[in-house]
């Protein structure tokens, strides 16, 4: 799962440097603003909120690789 | 204008220095000033590793490379939450269950071998250092912007602040400057974010208008890729530069041992990226186009040349001044100010414990005398630490702050990372390996940024830059980790560190 979680990161973090480092590659839809939202703005802003609820998904994935607490080094 | 905003940064700086006054009180030990006596929860962690981690390159440096580059800044917004739930997967428990103060007592507890606490702490003073002198150009040129003070006394100011705040307050009152910085930015950018929409009369009119200025400037299309002019191999470099190097920042990752647990530390990313994914989404998809919008052709903001006055780092400030007024302006750079003072004071912790803990590692065998004497250490290599950031701030003071901060990154990426996940993960890794590699990751990274056109031609002046791209970040890292893996490879673990790896 943890590795999973990582592939999905990996490439969703690497959408924008995919547009930037090719601009021709990105999606028409980003340049319009259907609804008065551009399309870049649009999709951009959702991935951000997607790593939001990844990070939740993560704690528990996280908790579960970890196995239980086996408290702090202090 | 001057005088709403000298009444916002004084009550800022009161604010902070009640906190220290107050922290200065409890911190007394060394457990105390490196790690606030491992005591603070995981939600007040989570806010003041948010209240870390968005700098001045997110108040200012980022809102002023979207005002230049447009959406093409997404790479800057992306990258950190993806690293923290990366770090909140991989490193966040191993980090708390192996570290007390420095990263340095993770890699001997790992490794076994002495000399990686020395090495450890070398490069997250050198990381530490980047990344806090973008901080200082930042609130440089805030507070010359604002009182018309020259850039030097302003980075003077700031470094003496932040000085005060580590040497009497340690690890606790940067942490509570942290937490209330992440509400009042949180605030700060939700108040502009609503004004900035009213005040183009709507979100659809207000994205219409930026895409309008941004034409009538000469630009091809706001919303359209391709506005920073990267090339593939410097877009992906920065990408690999800014993950991996978020993965591997000192400041951030001693945060974890603040926290009594590893269910904590967890606990603390998964706030943290709420709280910067809610700033970044506002910031990136409001503020960035309102930028645009308001900034571009205002001859208030612009100077005689057409230059945004400041430099661009200053747009948001202008932006708040637009679409809020003196006050708002007033309250925004305070805002800012409080930023920036919260992430120098994290830093200078960095500095100070790596440089008294790891790398002047006193040799105690009176407990209770070595404890004075590293604590002693830690206050005075929190000064040296200030005095040389605040000389190479007035020295970069041209560069753009989001740039210095992905310099710092890339250090970060091709020297802690490679190093910390493999000591966690690999157990065939060996010292030597380690040692190796960290050292040709720093080397080849500083190495590699000072041949890049952002240093051997603008700083240096030189006609062409001998590496061609500005992030070296997919040479380096690589680099760090092949030699990490050929020098495990010819050498064999110690007794001690196959025992650590279990």
């Amino acid at each position: 799962m943890r590795l999973l979680a990582t592939l999905i990161i990996i490439i969703l973090c690497g959408l924008p440097a995919l547009f930037a480092g090719w601009p021709d590659a990105a999606p028409a839809f980003f340049d319009t603003r259907s609804g008065g939202v551009p399309g870049s703005i649009l999709v951009m802003s959702i991935l951000l909120l997607v790593f939001v609820v990844i990070a939740a998904i993560s704690g528990v994935i996280a908790r579960n690789a970890s196995g239980p607490d086996q408290g702090a080094g202090q | 204008m001057i005088s709403i905003g000298i009444v916002c940064f004084l009550v800022t700086v009161a604010l902070t220095l009640a906190i220290t006054a107050w922290a200065s009180r409890k911190s007394s030990s060394r457990s105390a000033m490196y790690a606030a006596e491992g005591k603070v929860t995981g939600g007040q962690n989570g806010m003041a590793i948010a209240g870390d981690f968005m700098s001045a390159t997110t108040v200012l440096g980022v809102v002023g490379l979207f005002f230049t580059g447009g959406v093409d800044t997404m790479i800057y917004f992306i990258t950190p939450p993806a690293a923290m739930c990366l770090i909140l997967l991989w490193t966040a428990g191993p980090l708390r269950r192996l570290g007390r103060f420095t990263l340095g007592d993770v890699l001997v507890a790992r490794l076994a071998e002495p000399n990686m606490r020395v090495f450890s702490g070398v490069s997250t003073i050198v990381i530490s250092l980047i990344y806090l002198i973008a901080q200082l150009v930042g609130a440089g040129a805030l507070i010359s912007v604002l009182f018309g003070l020259s850039f030097t006394v302003s980075v003077i100011v700031v470094g003496a602040l932040m000085t005060i705040y580590i040497v009497f307050g340690g690890m606790l009152a940067a942490t509570w400057v942290q937490i209330i910085k992440a509400c009042l930015l949180m605030v700060g950018v939700v108040i502009i974010s609503v004004m900035a929409v009213n005040h183009a009369g709507g979100l659809s009119a207000l994205f219409a208008q930026a895409s309008a200025m941004h034409q009538s400037s000469g630009g091809a299309g706001l919303y359209r890729f391709g506005g920073m002019k990267l090339d593939p191999f410097s877009a992906i470099s920065l990408t690999v530069g800014l993950t991996m190097g978020v993965l591997g920042l000192p400041h951030l990752l001693i945060r974890f041992f603040t926290v009594p647990n590893e269910s904590a530390a967890r606990r603390s990313m998964v706030t943290a990226v709420a709280i910067i994914g809610l700033v970044f989404v506002l910031t990136f998809a409001i503020i960035g186009p309102a930028s645009v919008a308001f900034i571009t052709g205002n001859h208030q903001f612009l100077t005689p040349t057409g230059a945004v006055k400041g430099g661009p780092n200053m747009v948001v400030i202008h932006l708040a001044h637009a679409v809020g007024g003196e006050v708002l302006m007033g309250a925004f750079s305070a805002v800012a100010f409080a930023t920036i003072l919260a992430v120098v004071s994290g830093l200078t912790i960095a500095i100070a414990s790596a440089t008294s803990h790891d790398v002047f590692h006193p040799r105690r065998s009176d407990p209770q005398r070595g404890e004075a004497s590293e604590l002693w250490l830690f206050r005075l290599a929190a000064v040296v630490g200030s005095i040389v950031a605040v000389a190479l701030a007035i020295v970069f003071q041209k560069e753009n702050v989001a740039y210095l901060v992905a310099l710092a990154m890339t250090v970060s990426a091709s020297t802690n990372f490679p190093v910390v996940i493999l000591s966690l993960y690999w157990k065939r890794f060996t010292s030597t390996g380690a040692l190796l590699g960290g050292v040709v990751g720093l080397v080849s990274s500083i190495g590699l940024i000072i041949l890049s056109p952002g240093v051997w031609v603008k700083v240096l002046h030189h006609a062409a830059p001998i590496f061609p791209a500005d992030y070296p970040a997919l040479v380096s890292a690589p680099l760090a980790f092949l030699v990490c893996w050929l020098g495990s490879l010819a050498t064999q673990p110690s007794a001690k560190a196959a025992t650590a790896a279990g």
